[in-house]
């Protein structure tokens, strides 16, 4: 089904460069356990490398198309809303893994490699558009549960003389070299957000459309491995509809037969 | 007809696009730069880039009665009710100087107000134009910011003149 141009043109330009904003400062934003303080935390440079590979990760299993966005067949305008895009893509993907990941001590350490190794694992498989969703969706919201629920509880300033002794337990074993800090109630319900509408964007995304299988092997069948493939067919459009604007459009077909030609035969293997 | 209608609204939306979501990574980098910690200091932060911010001018003249008489916690409580978004330098100015007049001792200092007095005077300082602060109240002493982040950074500084004995002849100003 072909969309039209200004849902398209609403959808890149407005809806998913705000939606994406919104995720960049819902990502960075904490408030304090006590006193309930405000903090909003820009990307740490470990963030953006993470938000680069999750963009590289869309790319690849056709979650995002890059080229339908920039190219050299858009005008400046529609450039400029793609790059635009691009970019509140990039810093949000980023500000997700902030949302996600403590904000220091050895914890953040291993949050960082955890979601490297990852990616790089979901950039190896090659899934499909809809795989790579469902995986991505699993591991944001595992995370979340990690810190939020798991995490936050067990560090809770009011929590049982129980949950003290694991966590004296658990920095004793580290020696001290978790440093996690709790957060304010509103932070959670901010962070759950953040993830349900950056998974939201995705799916809003202008993707490759066939998702019956992964790039590399679509690749390999409208070409071949290493060369570059035929350009797609255009979706069909309904005749008489101008494709551009400015495009003249196609002479409508009618169901009557011009005067003195031969009707088709119907051909067998229609049946 | 119709076909340059479409143009015009594609270019319409796209520009109207464009302009928002340049304006939303201007609030971000705000959001970055200036951390609001609350919704008063962000609602206040965004009347003040627009030029629409106003203190409650009751609530500092208040703030002023009780800073005059001493009664320095309740000043600052009237202060941060007529400053809930801490972006008015003057009144940034006396909550510091409430905090110096507090926390000055003949012996010592005490560090506490001293390290939020200077906060203070710091954000006085990053709001007042051209970074230059100058209140001419004939009550205070020290009527620039500058002479009174140097009495904070005195106050904090550990040296060998708080050995001094004749310390304890200098005046609170």
């Amino acid at each position: 089904m072909t969309m039209p141009w200004a849902q398209l043109a609403v959808r890149e330009a407005l809806v998913l460069p705000l939606l994406l904003i919104g995720v960049a400062a819902g990502g960075g934003f904490r408030s304090g356990v006590t006193d309930g303080a405000w903090r909003f935390l820009p990307p740490t440079p470990m963030a953006l490398v993470l938000g680069v590979l999750l963009v590289g990760v869309l790319v690849r299993t056709g979650v995002l198309a890059p080229w339908t966005l920039v190219g050299p067949h858009r005008h400046g305008l529609a450039n400029a809303n793609g790059a635009m895009l691009l970019a509140t893509l990039l810093l949000a993907s980023s500000q997700v893994f902030t949302a996600l990941s403590p904000e220091s001590g050895l914890l953040q350490v291993l949050a960082s490699v955890f979601f490297l190794l990852l990616l790089v694992n979901t950039l190896a498989a090659q899934p499909t558009r809809a795989r790579a969703m469902q995986s991505l969706g699993v591991v944001l919201l595992s995370a979340f549960v990690l810190k939020y629920v798991i995490l936050d509880a067990l560090y809770a300033p009011e929590g049982s003389l129980a949950r003290k002794v694991v966590t004296t337990l658990l920095e004793g074993v580290s020696l001290g070299a978790l440093g996690y800090t709790s957060h304010g109630a509103a932070t959670a319900y901010v962070a759950f957000l953040v993830v349900l509408l950056y998974l939201f964007a995705l799916v809003l995304l202008p993707g490759d459309d066939d998702d019956r299988v992964g790039p590399v092997l679509r690749t390999g069948r409208d070409g071949r491995l290493g060369e570059p493939a035929l350009p797609r067919a255009e979706p069909a459009r309904p005749r008489g509809e101008p494709s551009l604007p400015g495009e003249t459009s196609l002479p409508a077909l009618t169901g009557a037969r011009a005067s003195g030609a031969p009707a088709a035969r119907p051909d067998p293997a229609d049946h | 007809m119709t076909t340059l209608s479409a143009t015009t609204r594609e270019v319409a939306v796209r520009a109207t696009g464009l302009a928002l979501s340049l304006a939303g990574c201007g609030a971000l980098l705000w959001l970055f730069v200036h951390q609001p910690t609350n919704l008063d200091e962000l609602t206040g932060g965004v009347a003040a880039s627009v030029g629409a911010y106003q203190i409650n001018q009751a609530d500092f003249e208040q703030g002023r009665q009780f800073f005059e008489t001493d009664r320095f916690v309740e000043a600052r409580s009237a202060f941060a009710r007529a400053d809930p978004a801490s972006r008015h330098a003057v009144t940034q100015f006396y909550v510091a100087y409430s905090f110096y007049r507090q926390g000055w001792g003949r012996v010592y200092s005490d560090d506490t107000l001293f390290t939020q007095g200077l906060e203070a005077v710091n954000r006085a300082i990053a709001l007042a134009p051209g970074r230059r602060l100058t209140v001419e109240d004939p009550g205070l002493d020290m009527k620039t910011a500058d002479e009174l982040k140097v009495e904070f950074e005195q106050g904090l500084t550990r040296d060998a003149s708080d050995f001094n004995p004749l310390r304890v002849l200098r005046k609170r100003r």
